[in-house]
């Protein structure tokens, strides 16, 4: 029970933030596993057509992702293809506003939607050697370079919580879940992280 | 008292035993102290020190030893370990030891060399196969008395006293080009030809150490090296590719469609001890391109009489524990075998020093370079011999030989019983197809090696080496090469040229010559038990029993007569018994065919299969953004979906029920604040909105105006009760929809279903947006006052925002959605803030309504308040066959509408039927609170079975009206107004009696909703 209860997050994402607490590499070395909060960060979902999606692109600085399961980066940007009518755009925290403003306004009269979920998901960054090898532990999908290389992304389950897994870097993913599971998530990805540490914030 | 090891070789005899000899490893066993050495197993350290005895048998208690040296051994099984970490039915011989190990024999009472289940032995006559089926069966009514007696008789050992497992296991999921499973020489060639080529290899191997039989094979050598280097060759290169995983400990357990397989990884059990962070176990989820199974092949046993007898041994094992682990099994061995591979054992043995008293050989005319080496050695060599029976009490004393005629049966008189006590067999070999068989590989019959080989299979899987029945070394090496560059390729690398090791080893023959049954010229039931499954008892003569009571399909005699169904699912025994069946029958063995092979491979953990799913990660708990709050508050929480939602919130030294009327009373007199940002949201946005809002509720809401909100029915095509919310229209093309908590993910999905498949045309878009806004439920009288106080820029008169409207503007300075909307019947606000606000949003009304004596309010109160105005609760008072009209909500169902769903089942006549369960309000006449589940019936004096109305669904004690109220579904309760019910009860308390009532008991005419 020890054991379990010791990686238990509790609280809320944002501005009080989880408890989530840092433990050294039982191993040695570095942390496997590094977890950092992009509190507030900005995300808006996009439902529509490709012109949607290229509208919001140009709007948002960022390059028309290569289809579902695809992310064009552009430095705080992304525009994430969920699926073939899905979008998912995060951006620096308080743009929403701004580039929810230009979306409504240039998408008058398309069959598009632009919601802001910033407050509804909670966005992490991760990094750290053990990376892939701790989501495997909870995530079906083949997570390897070869086939989760940077500008990738998938919406997927990490053990028993809805996840967005964006590669943002060879070695670098965002991890977008609901803030109602970000305890849940954040507990499991601590216990999965056991024998290798992890480093919060 | 430690004893010495008596049985162990000296080095020189046992040059290649992979066993460290400076590393002494103490361990304990039935509760006496013994040593072994690092690189033992259980069974070899308890065979070096001269233990057999392992266990006595599952249904006549016999006693039993180590047979294998491996994952098919059916006899040697311990419990191993304290306390809460005791874990049953071990198999010694894949139990790697470490200090401090504590094993105990199973199935013993009171003690191993003497056990009173012995008696069943006595008694076997009467223990025939099917004897449950047989015994149990009259008289019925004494199954009960039975089943106590065989419980306790019945399974193998004793699990933890203390049922929490200590340990922590995981899974994790791996994705592969190939997959090869098993690391003997044919897997660890196929593996490095795969890597050669680029791809993502995994290799994984059930044993400490991987080699597989060329550990115990010093007599081979491959490009020049002995085996063992040759091993280690291998593992060292292939360590060199990085997209190479070698996984030792670790069995692929199941094979199942599209390539999808699960292995079960013993991370740390060889560790004994192990710090809490590591796992004891991790269930790993394989994808793989391609699979190469090279799982090698088992050793079958001889069938004769007293072939369980410890010290009766599979030949391959007496040599694996010589060789691998310098251990001789006996002092004097007599040797049965109906193919070559057993003379290399005996030659083995007589190298090692011991006394090969004699080589009964079934087979009449052999000859081959091992038979000349026998001979040569000095060995008594008898052709055409077998073993008619074993003889011994607690160990082999004496084996009885005996000639055999050309059609297999003993020449009358030629017994002979020579002393041993070591009788080492070998029957043929049985590849291991377990893996190709479950994902639906067919097999073929080869006669020559007398065994099922793998044949078609739909997998993208090929088996090679001893698996597919090619048990030639230098064979199954070119077949490894072939079968990893075939599935590279496929996988579209390129394949290097293939290596072709060179390899040196005696020549031997694979033939093998198949006699299923020595025969001891008695009759069936007067021999010794001659044994086909250990595990589960199952003699030669339950098979024919079997048959000749018209079992004979092979899946009725293993149900029958439990064959193959022990933990070791047949793997000694299978062929055994279809070579059993197939003489009595007549039939070609290849014509019977097999039983079904089914995962798992070997025994699996379940805390293995619960991996990290356990305590609090069992399940999501999923939070509000006022949770911290609530939490200091002191509040009790209850489930709701996966939500932990604020229950009641006790003062100190209050009871729930205290609590729970003081929130209600409060949220009628002054005002109460709930929690209710729990509640689904759903962004409808597009065109063709308001029409698919029409379809998929039962009301219209194309012509709700700009604003305004209203409260919808869903319905499922059966037309009952789905979901239930309220509905706001932001804009023309652009509304707000709120769900049940529990139905928020349904009910999105469902829109997502309709809008996808069945009306594409309609262009409309759906966003979750339940986390994205905190929502604070302000209800009672004082709510306006309250807001005022927290300070809001709206108007907030009846006239500028009246009941079921909705405007935007700020509350405390907030961004806010301030909904009128009323679930207490008072005046309401649904206040909505983005969810960063929520928390702030909630203390500030708290601040602000603490001079109106605001109270906040949780779940429970908050079912009280609506049971009290007669509101529904989707999934309390609707069980999926309830429909709006039998929840007396006739009024929501439109009429106009073309079509909504559910309106087509909704006009099927039985829908009409006045008899149908309906929803009613029941006031308990005597003051008690009937429990909710409680049936009602007219008549209390009615014998059982009762004629039953219905059932009661909400139960409560309303604070306001001071009297206890419920609503219940009662048969035609529509029809019943006034009438009186009675609610037996369980807990011997006289029935209650109620009255059938409207479902409003409060403020009827709804005149409190304006404040």
């Amino acid at each position: 029970m020890a054991e379990m209860t010791k990686y238990m997050v509790t609280g809320q994402p944002g501005a009080a933030g989880l408890a989530l607490a840092s433990f050294d590499n039982p191993q040695g070395g570095p942390a496997g596993l590094t977890l950092a909060e992009l509190a507030f960060a900005g995300k808006i979902t996009l439902r529509g057509d490709g012109e949607t999606a290229r509208i919001a692109g140009q709007i948002a600085g960022c390059q028309l992702p290569d289809g579902p399961g695809r992310a064009a980066i552009a430095s705080s940007r992304i525009l994430a293809c969920l699926g073939p009518d899905e979008w998912l755009l995060l951006c620096e925290a308080g743009a929403e506003t701004g580039l929810l403003k230009q979306l409504h306004s240039q998408l008058a009269g398309t069959h598009s939607a632009a919601v802001d979920v910033s407050d509804a998901l909670v966005a992490w960054q991760l990094g750290g050697d053990q990376m892939r090898r701790v989501l495997a532990k909870g995530c079906a999908l083949d997570l390897h370079p070869r086939q989760f290389a940077a500008g990738r992304c998938a919406q997927t389950m990490l053990s028993h919580a809805g996840v967005t897994l964006i590669c943002t870097a060879p070695d670098s993913f965002m991890l977008l879940c609901r803030t109602s599971f970000a305890a849940y998530t954040a507990s499991w990805l601590a216990d999965a992280a056991a024998d290798c540490g992890l480093r919060w914030g | 008292m430690t004893k010495k090891l008596t049985m162990r070789l000296d080095p020189s005899l046992a040059p290649a035993a992979r066993i460290n000899r400076d590393q002494t490893v103490r361990f304990r066993f039935d509760g006496r102290d013994y040593r072994g050495f690092a690189g033992d197993t259980l069974a070899s350290a308890l065979l070096a020190n001269g233990v057999h005895l392992t266990g006595r048998s599952f249904k006549y208690h016999r006693p039993r030893g180590i047979m294998a040296a491996g994952v098919e051994d059916p006899s040697a099984l311990v419990r191993v370990g304290e306390g809460a970490r005791v874990e049953p039915n071990l198999r010694a011989s894949q139990l790697a030891l470490y200090d401090g190990l504590t094993a105990e024999s199973q199935n013993r009472f009171p003690s191993l060399k003497f056990d009173l289940g012995a008696v069943n032995s006595l008694l076997g006559r009467f223990f025939p196969a099917g004897f449950y089926y047989k015994t149990f069966m009259w008289p019925a009514s004494f199954w009960m008395l039975y089943e106590h007696f065989i419980r306790h008789a019945a399974g193998l050992g004793r699990v933890a006293d203390t049922h929490a497992d200590p340990d922590r296991y995981e899974h994790c999921n791996a994705h592969c080009d190939i997959l090869v499973v098993g690391g003997g020489p044919a897997g660890l060639q196929a593996a490095l030809e795969a890597a050669k080529t680029g791809a993502r290899v995994i290799l994984a191997d059930e044993q400490e150490e991987l080699g597989g039989w060329l550990l115990s094979a010093p007599e081979v050598s491959i490009e020049g090296k002995p085996a063992a280097e040759w091993v280690a060759t291998m593992l060292a290169e292939l360590a060199d590719y990085p997209e190479v995983t070698i996984l030792p400990r670790s069995t692929v357990f199941g094979f199942m469609d599209h390539n999808y397989l699960t292995l079960a990884e013993r991370v740390s059990d060889h560790l004994g001890n192990r710090p809490g962070w590591m796992v004891r176990q991790r269930l790993w989820k394989l994808r793989a391109g391609q699979v190469i199974l090279a799982t090698g092949a088992h050793e079958r046993p001889l069938v004769f009489g007293n072939n369980d007898l410890p010290g009766v041994m599979l030949s391959s094992a007496v040599r694996s524990y010589l060789n691998r682990y310098g251990v001789l099994a006996g002092r004097r061995a007599v040797i049965v075998t109906n193919n070559d591979d057993a003379l290399l054992t005996a030659l083995a043995l007589h190298e090692a020093g011991c006394f090969v008293r004699a080589v009964a050989d079934l087979r009449p005319a052999a000859s081959g370079a091992l038979v000349r080496a026998v001979r040569a050695a000095g060995i008594p060599y008898l052709p055409g011999h077998g073993v008619t029976a074993a003889k011994g009490r607690l160990h082999i004393a004496q084996a009885e030989l005996a000639q055999l005629d050309d059609a297999g049966e003993m020449v009358p008189g030629s017994q002979q019983l020579v002393d041993c006590d070591l009788l080492a067999i070998s029957g043929g070999w049985t590849p291991a197809v377990h893996l190709h068989s479950q994902v639906g590989g067919k097999l073929s019959w080869d006669q020559r090696s007398s065994c099922f080989k793998p044949a078609k299979t739909s997998a993208k899987a090929i088996s090679i080496g001893a698996a597919n029945g090619q048990f030639d070394l230098a064979r199954g090496l070119k077949e490894a090469g072939l079968a990893a560059q075939r599935a590279a390729e496929q996988l579209g690398f390129d394949a290097p040229t293939l290596s072709k090791p060179e390899v040196s080893q005696p020549a031997q023959s694979w033939q093998v010559h198949a006699v299923w049954q020595m025969d001891d010229g008695l009759p069936d039931g007067q021999g010794p038990k001659a044994f086909v499954d250990f595990q589960n008892d199952v003699t030669a003569e339950d098979i024919r029993l079997a048959a000749r009571e018209g079992y004979q399909s092979v899946e009725h005699v293993k149900r029958y007569t439990t064959t193959g169904m022990a933990t070791d699912q047949g793997k000694t025994s299978n062929i055994n018994t279809l070579g059993i069946l197939s003489d009595y029958m007549g039939r070609e063995l290849a014509s019977i065919g097999t039983t079904t092979f089914r995962l798992p491979y070997s025994p699996t953990s379940i805390g293995m299969i619960a991996g990290r799913d356990i305590k609090g990660l069992f399940d999501p708990i999923r939070s509000t953004r006022m949770d911290d709050w609530h939490k200091k508050a002191g509040a009790k929480f209850e489930h709701v979906g996966q939500w932990m939602r604020a229950w009641y919130y006790p003062k100190p030294g209050e009871s729930m029920e205290q609590a729970v009327n003081r929130e209600v009373l409060a949220a009628r007199e002054s005002a109460g604040l709930l929690d209710a940002s729990t509640l689904g949201k759903i962004e409808v946005r597009g065109p063709d909105a308001a029409e698919f809002l029409d379809r998929v509720y039962t009301n219209k809401f194309s012509n709700l105006a700009i604003g305004r909100c209203r409260y919808g029915l869903m319905l499922k095509e059966d037309g009952m009760v789905m979901d239930d919310g309220v509905t706001t229209r932001l804009a023309e093309d652009h509304f707000h929809m709120t769900t049940t908590t529990g139905g928020a993910a349904r009910v999105l999905d469902w829109l997502e279903e309709f809008s996808q498949t069945e009306w594409p045309e309609l262009k409309v878009w759906f966003t979750s947006v339940t986390e994205q806004w905190a929502v604070a439920t302000l209800s009672g009288p004082k709510a306006r006052e309250i807001l005022a106080a927290a300070g809001s820029d709206m108007d907030l008169s009846d006239e500028a925002l009246p009941f079921m409207a909705m405007q935007e503007g700020f509350v405390s300075g907030l961004p806010a959605r301030l909904f009128r909307i009323s679930f207490t019947g008072e005046l309401s606000y649904e206040i909505n803030v983005p969810a960063r606000y929520g928390l702030a949003l909630w203390t500030r009304l708290i601040e602000a309504g603490k001079a109106f004596g605001i109270t906040p309010y949780g779940t429970e109160a908050m079912h009280v308040l609506r049971a009290e105005k007669g509101f529904i609760i989707v999934g309390q008072e609707t069980d999926g066959t309830v429909t709006p009209l039998d929840l007396g909500m006739g009024w929501i169902v439109s009429k106009k509408k073309p079509d909504f769903i559910g309106k087509r089942a909704l006009a099927r006549t039985s829908m009409a039927d006045p008899t149908r369960k309906q929803l009613v309000g029941l006031k308990s006449l005597d003051g008690r609170v009937i429990p909710e589940g409680a049936h009602a019936v007219l008549d209390p004096q009615q014998p059982p079975p009762m004629e039953m109305l219905g059932q009661v669904t909400s139960s409560y004690f309303s604070p306001n009206l001071r009297v206890p109220i419920a609503m219940a579904l009662l048969k035609g309760g529509h029809q019943m107004m006034g009438q009186r019910v009675f609610l037996p009860m369980l807990d011997g308390q006289p029935p209650i009696e109620a009255e059938i009532t409207s479902t409003v008991f409060y403020d009827p005419k709804g005149e409190r909703r304006d404040g």
